[in-house]
Parts: structure tokens; C-alpha cells; sequence
């Protein structure tokens, strides 16, 4: 449009421009003038008159005659004629031309008479003339004007319109530069962003492939060759399956790829990391882990799959390695912990043999010189007990196998039993040895541990004192929720350890007796040992010594309160086995020796004995007869100790409901745990020792009373394993009367029926619940040792209601 | 018309109708109507601004009239019955140009119309001939022409 309206102004500018330069304007104002002139000439000509040359006149005639000639006719003078009064005043002249033309072109005479007249036509014409001559001057004048302006218009339009054309032109060429500009900046971007991911993908350590739907690598980073072994020119354009994938995979490779095309549902494509299997140029196959993302080249570019991959051979390989060093470790682990369990059923079960054959001996009639030996010996196998459990209790401690029972203890009964063990050397060296505490029950703890620190500590100091004090005390230093800390001390007035020797003395293997006889067995271990079991309780051991007047050894462990309030009577320890009542007892074991040992303390002790050599032979025997009690070994051939228990239990031969005694070698509590679910009532450790056999049988002897399992002293209910409680157990009684001298037996039975008479009287002065239970509770316990059934069940009844709230 | 060639004839009688002039030498030379008119004669049809339409003149033309002459350079001045002059260059004297026209439409122009001898451009022929210069050298009753070098 813009060139329309160009050739449209240009057109006319064309067009003025030659009607400019025909510029048919001859000088108008030139002409007009000029018949002024002539006119006057023409006059001038008349005015001799007579004397008027004739030749001239007519000349001047001619010339004016043209003149107007022109005027009338020329194309030029047209806007003039067009004006009427220039109209009128033409004709006017006309009109005097014409009337003078015959007298002019008569004969001269003629001419000489008119040439007055003529003068006075001709003079009077001079002003019409000069209006004509100005009219025509202010017309034309204006015309020329119009044409300027209308000139001027036009150029000025166009010079606009060029002009505006010109903005227009610079705006576009303006947006044009701005617009290539961006699209510059764009492409130098795209450039950017194109280079800097090629850098990515080529720097990257982990090879990129990036393929096409048809499977065609169409991209292949460095990493890549040197995973893969080709170079970028072999891989690129073909097709990946043939190049990355081992044979036997390809077809499975090519049936994915289809599906996926097809239903577009991913398997791989976008499930993030999966280990695979490829292969190399050289044909080897290796691990490798692999990711793969879709994409798009561009909004509607093609679909591309992009791979990353990593090869890890080594990562499997090492994390192969690490599994064998597992296993080579759970192996060791196992091996070491089966090696405890070898070593100690191995070395004890001889052991056993020696010392109870010894203890044998020991009853038969020796003489003076037979006693010494045997007491040596079996002193000397002690030793060797001991040390084998010593050595043992660190293997399990260091293997982190030593459990700790949580049980109720009274802590003055361990003191007491420390005390009692070393009483016998104290005195023998002029010592004395006296327990000292004011706690009593209510704690929960292992006391065999506890009493295993205590009796070395007391051991140690009966050692090192001659003619002093040793004081076995214990005592609460801390109380918190639940928890209490107590410790424990074994003071003596020996003579004390040296400075420099006060950290060492819990070394291993570090002795101190160099001045005494190892008499007691000096491994160096004892006070290890001690460190190790009150560490792993939890506790602090330590030692506190001045030489020349004696040590104090303390450890101190946190004690949980205890859950049941424990009576603070306890039941007798140590009071010596009870002689109990002949029983019929079955002896399961494998081991001969441990066998006959065990025949014959059983028979020593007045009771009858049957032996079975296993499992099998003693599920037999039980079936076939009912016997008291029975003991059954553990660990036997065809069939062991538990499964045997478990099947007398099972079945129905005729012992099905006696109490059965474990013998292990093992000690742990969760062992002991399991053995009690089969069925067992308690468990004797191995080696097997006349005074425990004699207490355990004298407390499972009475199948019909206590049945219950415990491996500990305490005890709890009764009387309801055969129909409901009694008012007085006889069996119970009977056991008291047995045990206590008839003049102990009359004082209990007294403080025993005073305190039962009191007991309602005391509970119903408690107002806490708390506070009654515990006196129920105590009530409960005093009757329980009399064998008052009824009475116990009652209390425990009471005190469970009173619990409750 | 009819005065028109009485005055035409009345003219003839007496004065050349055109005188030439040089300038230099101060020779001149008269010609007769009917002098130019045995001259090689020249016609062209074109429109002027003083007559309507377009209008055959015939005349000699200037260039075989100066060559006759043997007048090449310089410039003419050539003056009207009315005194009025114009210098025409020598140089406007070309082939297919100005002639010094002693009959319009076929006959001869009478001194009462722009006669006996007019130069006459064929303005329509040229853009060039319809500029004011060239309307001012198309002389009309011609009578003399002086050469000047």
C-alpha cells in the first residue's frame, strides 16, 4: 500500500513538476504591458496629425491589432479571458479595432482626414487598457499563487508522508534489530547451554549412551569408551543391543523395547537403578549398574533414550570379599563361643569325675595319711575348678556372653556366705571375719555374681592378713528411681599394697603374694576376673590401701529395687543338707563316670538308684516307674536331656509328674531358662558336688509339695499343685521339723504363731494400700514357712487386693 | 482575413521584409518575402501559447538561412517591428529547430498577426522549446536580425 500511495504522489509531483517546466506562462504581465505600449505608440503615431507618416500609423496599427489578436486567442491568457470584466473590457478594444480597420486599410487620404478621430478613440482606449493590464496582472498573480501553494502542499504531503514512511521503516528496522538481538543472545545461549552440557556428558566419569528408538547410539561419552572399549566413531549410529548387551540377553532386551514403544508402560525406563549384566568390546561380561531416562529432542523432537551407567565389578566384587570376611567373622564368632561350650563341657566333665570320685574317697575309711591325700587332691582339683571357671568366665565375658540374672537377693545372706567360705583360713591365721550392714532385702540382682566378687575379694584378704579384721559390709551410697547404688567392701588389716601396685592389681595375671605360698591358687585372674563381672554388671571396682595397715576393696553396682517386696525373714541358707527322706531316684547320663559318681553319693545319702545311659533309656525307665526325683543329665547322645524331659512330661508313663533335676556343664540363665520350659525344676551345675545334690534333692525330694521351678533358694507359692491349700501342710511342717533341733523347732513355732496372731491387727493398722500389702505379704511368707497353706494362700490373696489398690 | 492580406500586401511594398545584419563587418543585407521564400523551406506543425490548436507554419529555417550566411557562432539579435529584441544563440540554430516562418496554416501571416516573418520553435516537438527562454526568442514581426560574434 505504501508504494501505491508512492507511485500515487509521485505521479503528481511528476505532473506539477512538468506542467512546472511547460510552464505555458509566457510573461503575462510582459505581454499586457506591452499592449500598453503599443497602444501608446500607436497614439504617439496619431498625434503629428496632419503631419502623421501614414507608413508608421499603419504599422502601429498592425502591431497593436496582433496584440490583442494574442490576447483574445492564445491559450495562455484564458484565466484572463475568463474574467468577465477583462471580458467586456477586451471587447470594448475590440469594438474601436474593428470600427478603425477600414479606415486604416483605406485608401490614405481617407486615412489622413480619420487620424483626429482616431487619435481621440485611440487616447480614450489608455485607461481601459491600464485596467486590463491590472486586472490581468492581480489575476494571474493569484493563480500563481494557487499553483505555488497548491505545490507547496503537495510537497510538503509527500515530504510527510516520506517522512512518516521513514519512522516506519526505522521502527521496523528498529523491532528487526531488537529481534535479532534476542535471537543472538538466544542462539549464544542455546550455544552455551549446548556446549556446557557436551562438557558434562564428556567430562563425566560414568559412561553416557544415549540412544534413539530404534535402538541406534546416537550419543557416547569418553567414560563410555573406556568402559566399553569402543571408540566413539564404532558405537555411534550403531545399534546398542549388538554393542552393550551380552548375546544371550538381546532377544529379552529387543521384546522389552518393543512392549515399551508399544504400550509406553516403563519397566526400566525411569525405575531408577538396576543392576544388569553387559559386555564389553573384548567380550567380557561384567556387572553394571544403570539408569534410564526418556526424553525429547525439543517440543516435537524425536524420542531418545538416555543411559547412565556405571560399571561396578569392583563395587561387586568387593562387596563379595566383605561377605566372605562376614561370614569368616561369624564363623570365628561361632567357632569361639562353640569352643567355650566345648572346653567347658570338656574340662569339666572329667573334672567332675575326679572330684566326685574324690569326695567318695573321702567318705570311705581312710587313714590319716589317705585323708591328707585326698584332701589335697581334692583341694587341688578345686583349684583347677576354679580356674577353669575362671578362664571360662572370661572367655564368655570378653564374648559377651555373660548374663546376669535379675533375681531377688538378701544381701546380708552374701555377705555372710563370703564371710563363711574364708572364716575357715581367716581363723587358721588368727583373723577374724565379720559382716557388717543395715540393708536387707528388696533388691534384685545376681547374687551368685555378686557372691562371686565378694568371696574372691574376701579370698584375697584372708590371704594377705595375719592375726586381723576383715569386714565384709555393704551399704547404699545413691538412690534414684528404681535404682539404688550399693557397694559393696571388703576392708582388711593386712598389709596393704603399695602405691605403684594399687592400679595394677586388676591386671590380668598380676599376683602380689610374692612373699606367700600360692596356697590358694594364685592365677592372677581373681581380681580380673572381679573387674570384668562388676564392669560388665555396670559397676565400679576399686581399691583403697595404705601399706602396713591394711586395704579396702569396693565395688559398687546399681541394684534395681526389687518389684515384690521380699519378707525379711530369709529362709535358711547353708544350714547344711537336711537329711532327706530315702528317695527314688533315676540317674540319666551318658558319661560313665559321672554316672557311677553320681550312684554313688546318691546311694551314700540313702537313696536308691536306677541309671539310664541316655535320653531314650530314660524316657523308658520313667515310663516303667515311678520314681521320686530324677536327674537328667543334658547333653547326651540320641537324645539329650530336654527332649527327654519333654517326653516323660508328654507322655504317660508312670513318672510324668516327677520333679526332674538338670545336670549342665553350662551355667548361662537363659540356658537354665530353656531347661525349666521343658519341663525341669531346677538345674545342679556340673561338676556335681555331694552337699548340692543334697540340698537340691532334700528341696525337690517332696514331689507332692513344692514343684515349682527356681534355681535360686527362694520360693513362692505352694500347695496348689495338688487340690488347694491346707491349714497346715504337713509335708512343709514335717520338712521344718526335720531340718530345725525340736528345742529351735518350739522357739519358731512360738515366734511364728505371735506373729500370726498380730498379723490382722498390723495389716488393719496400715492405711496405704502399699502399706498393707507389704505387711500381708510378710504375713503371707511366715505362714508359708510353717506349711499353713491356707493361712499363705489368704495373705496372698489379701496383698494382691491390697496391690490393686 | 480579406484585411488581412491587404495588409499583408501593403507591407511588401517598400521595407525588406527581414535585414540581416553582421555585426562585426557592419554588412548588411536585405531579403525579400519572396527571397526567404525561394530559400529551402521547412514545415512543422505545432501549438503555440499566442494562437488555438495546433497550427502548420512554414518558414526557412534558421539554420539553412545562418548557413547561407555562413553565420556559425556567436548570437543573433533579432528585433521586432515593435522594437522589441531578443538575443537568440547561434547555437539554437540546429536541425529540426527554430524557422523563421512566413506562412501560417499555408498562407502568409499578415503584420496584424504576428507577421510577415515569425520565429517559430516547434515547441510541442521538444520539452525542452517550452521554457520562458525559448517563448522569449520566438520573436514575431520580425524585421532584423544583427549577428554579433
Amino acid at each position: 500500500m505504501a508504494f501505491i500511495s508512492l507511485g500515487y504522489f509521485g505521479n503528481r509531483i511528476y505532473q506539477e513538476a512538468a506542467s512546472l517546466r511547460v510552464s505555458p506562462r509566457d510573461n503575462v504581465q510582459w505581454t499586457l504591458s506591452r499592449l500598453e505600449v503599443e497602444l501608446l505608440r500607436f497614439v504617439v503615431s496619431l498625434s503629428p496629425g496632419d503631419d502623421a507618416d501614414l507608413g508608421h500609423v499603419r504599422k502601429r496599427f498592425d502591431v497593436l491589432y496582433s496584440r490583442l489578436e494574442i490576447i483574445k486567442a492564445g491559450r495562455v491568457f484564458e484565466p484572463l479571458r475568463r474574467d468577465p470584466a477583462i471580458r467586456g473590457l477586451i471587447g470594448e478594444f475590440d469594438v474601436f479595432l474593428s470600427d478603425a480597420l477600414p479606415i486604416v486599410d483605406g485608401a490614405d487620404d481617407e486615412l489622413r482626414a480619420g487620424v483626429d478621430d482616431l487619435l481621440a478613440q485611440a487616447d480614450a482606449l489608455r485607461p481601459i487598457v491600464r485596467e486590463v493590464s491590472l486586472n490581468g496582472v492581480a489575476v494571474f498573480a493569484a493563480v500563481a499563487d494557487h499553483q505555488r501553494n497548491s505545490f507547496e502542499r503537495l510537497l510538503l504531503g509527500t515530504g510527510l508522508f516520506t517522512f512518516g514512511l521513514i519512522v516506519i521503516l526505522g521502527m521496523t528496522l528498529y523491532v528487526l534489530i531488537i529481534r535479532n538481538s534476542v535471537a543472538a543472545a538466544k542462539e549464544r545461549e542455546a550455544e552455551a547451554s549446548s556446549a556446557r552440557l557436551q562438557a558434562i556428558v564428556r567430562v563425566a566419569l560414568d559412561p553416557i549412551v544415549v540412544a534413539n528408538a530404534k535402538g541406534c547410539v546416537i550419543e557416547y561419552n569418553e567414560a563410555a569408551e573406556q568402559v566399553f572399549g569402543y571408540s566413539r566413531k564404532e558405537a555411534i549410529g550403531e545399534d546398542m543391543a549388538n554393542l552393550f548387551i551380552p548375546p544371550e540377553m538381546r532377544e529379552a532386551h529387543l521384546a522389552g523395547m518393543t512392549r515399551y514403544l508399544a504400550d509406553g508402560a516403563p519397566r526400566v525406563v525411569g525405575k531408577g537403578r538396576l543392576v544388569l549384566k553387559a559386555i564389553r568390546k573384548t567380550g567380557e561380561i561384567f556387572p553394571v549398574e544403570l539408569a534410564i531416562g526418556e526424553a525429547r529432542e525439543g517440543s516435537q523432537g524425536a524420542q531418545i533414550f538416555v543411559g547412565f551407567m556405571r560399571d561396578i565389578s569392583r563395587r561387586v566384587a568387593a562387596e563379595k570379599d566383605l561377605l566372605v570376611a562376614r561370614d569368616a567373622a561369624m564363623a570365628a564368632d561361632r567357632a569361639k563361643s562353640d569352643f567355650v561350650a566345648v572346653m567347658s563341657h570338656e574340662m569339666r566333665t572329667p573334672l567332675n569325675g575326679v572330684l566326685g570320685v574324690l569326695d567318695l574317697l573321702g567318705d570311705t575309711a581312710l587313714d590319716d595319711r589317705q585323708s591328707e591325700y585326698v584332701d589335697v587332691a581334692t583341694r587341688s582339683g578345686e583349684v583347677l575348678l576354679r580356674h577353669i571357671n575362671d578362664v571360662l568366665d572370661i572367655t564368655r565375658i570378653e564374648a559377651g556372653r555373660m548374663e546376669f540374672k535379675q533375681e531377688p537377693l538378701e544381701i546380708p545372706t552374701i555377705l555372710e556366705e563370703a564371710a563363711s567360705v574364708g572364716r575357715p583360713v581367716a581363723s587358721a591365721r588368727h583373723t577374724r571375719v565379720e559382716t557388717r550392714t543395715d540393708l536387707a532385702g528388696g533388691y534384685d540382682g545376681d547374687a551368685n555374681r555378686i557372691a562371686q566378687v565378694l568371696l574372691n575379694l574376701v579370698g584375697n584378704a584372708v590371704k594377705f592378713t595375719t592375726s586381723g579384721e576383715i569386714t565384709v559390709s555393704a551399704e547404699r551410697v545413691g538412690a534414684a528411681a528404681a535404682v539404688d547404688l550399693i557397694e559393696f567392701s571388703v576392708a582388711d588389716t593386712g598389709c596393704g599394697i603399695a602405691a605403684e601396685d594399687l592400679n595394677r592389681v586388676f591386671d590380668d595375671f598380676v599376683t602380689l603374694d610374692v612373699d606367700y605360698d600360692r596356697e590358694a591358687g594364685g592365677s592372677g585372674l581373681g581380681l580380673a576376673i572381679c573387674r570384668r563381672i562388676v564392669t560388665a554388671m555396670g559397676g565400679e571396682i576399686g581399691v583403697e590401701s595404705t601399706p602396713g595397715e591394711g586395704s579396702r576393696f569396693w565395688f559398687r553396682v546399681h541394684l534395681q529395687t526389687s518389684q515384690g517386696l521380699r519378707p525379711e525373714v530369709a529362709p535358711a541358707l547353708d544350714a547344711g543338707p537336711a537329711p532327706a527322706a530315702p528317695l527314688d531316684v533315676l540317674v540319666v547320663e551318658d558319661n560313665e563316670i559321672n554316672r557311677m559318681v553320681a550312684n554313688r553319693m546318691l546311694s551314700a545319702a540313702g537313696h536308691s538308684v536306677t541309671e539310664a545311659r541316655d535320653g531314650l533309656e530314660g524316657v523308658e525307665a520313667a515310663a516303667a516307674h515311678r520314681f521320686d526325683v530324677i536327674l537328667m543329665d543334658i547333653s547326651m547322645p540320641r537324645m539329650d536331656g530336654l527332649e527327654a524331659t519333654r517326653r516323660i512330661r508328654a507322655g504317660e508313663g508312670l513318672s510324668a509328674a516327677t520333679p526332674i533335676i538338670g545336670l549342665t556343664a553350662h551355667a548361662s540363665p537363659t540356658e537354665q531358662a530353656t531347661f525349666l520350659e521343658s519341663g525341669m525344676v531346677k538345674c545342679l551345675t556340673k561338676p556335681l558336688r555331694r552337699d548340692a545334690l543334697a540340698r537340691t534333692l532334700s528341696e525337690a525330694g517332696e514331689p507332692a509339695s513344692r514343684g515349682e521351678s527356681s534355681v535360686d533358694e527362694t520360693d513362692e507359692e505352694n500347695g496348689d499343685e495338688n487340690g488347694g491349700p491346707t491349714i497346715l501342710d504337713d509335708d512343709v511342717f514335717g520338712d521344718l521339723a526335720s531340718t530345725l533341733a525340736p528345742p529351735e523347732l518350739r522357739e519358731m513355732i512360738l515366734k511364728v504363731c505371735a506373729e500370726l496372731e498380730a498379723a490382722p491387727a498390723v495389716i488393719a493398722a496400715e492405711t496405704a494400700a502399699h502399706d498393707v500389702a507389704a505387711a500381708a505379704h510378710k504375713a503371707a511368707g511366715v505362714a508359708a514357712l510353717v506349711g499353713a497353706s491356707e493361712l499363705h494362700s489368704d495373705l496372698a490373696a489379701l496383698e494382691a487386693a491390697a496391690k490393686a489398690g | 482575413m480579406v484585411s488581412l492580406i491587404a495588409a499583408a500586401t501593403s507591407a511588401s511594398a517598400g521595407d525588406p521584409a527581414l535585414n540581416l545584419r553582421h555585426g562585426g563587418s557592419g554588412a548588411s543585407v536585405d531579403y525579400s518575402l519572396e527571397e526567404l521564400q525561394a530559400m529551402p523551406s521547412t514545415t512543422f506543425s505545432t501549438s503555440t501559447l499566442w494562437t488555438e490548436g495546433v497550427v502548420e507554419f512554414t518558414g526557412v529555417s534558421l539554420r539553412d538561412f545562418l548557413e547561407m550566411s555562413e553565420i556559425t557562432d556567436g548570437s543573433l539579435v533579432a528585433t521586432a517591428i515593435n522594437d522589441y529584441a531578443v538575443s537568440i544563440p547561434v547555437s539554437d540554430a540546429v536541425e529540426g529547430g527554430p524557422i523563421i516562418a512566413y506562412a501560417m496554416n499555408g498562407a502568409p501571416m499578415s503584420r496584424r498577426d504576428k507577421g510577415p516573418l515569425w520565429i517559430v520553435y516547434p515547441f510541442d516537438s521538444r520539452s525542452e522549446y517550452q521554457s520562458e527562454t525559448i517563448y522569449s526568442r520566438s520573436i514575431w514581426q520580425l524585421n532584423r536580425i544583427e549577428a554579433i560574434e
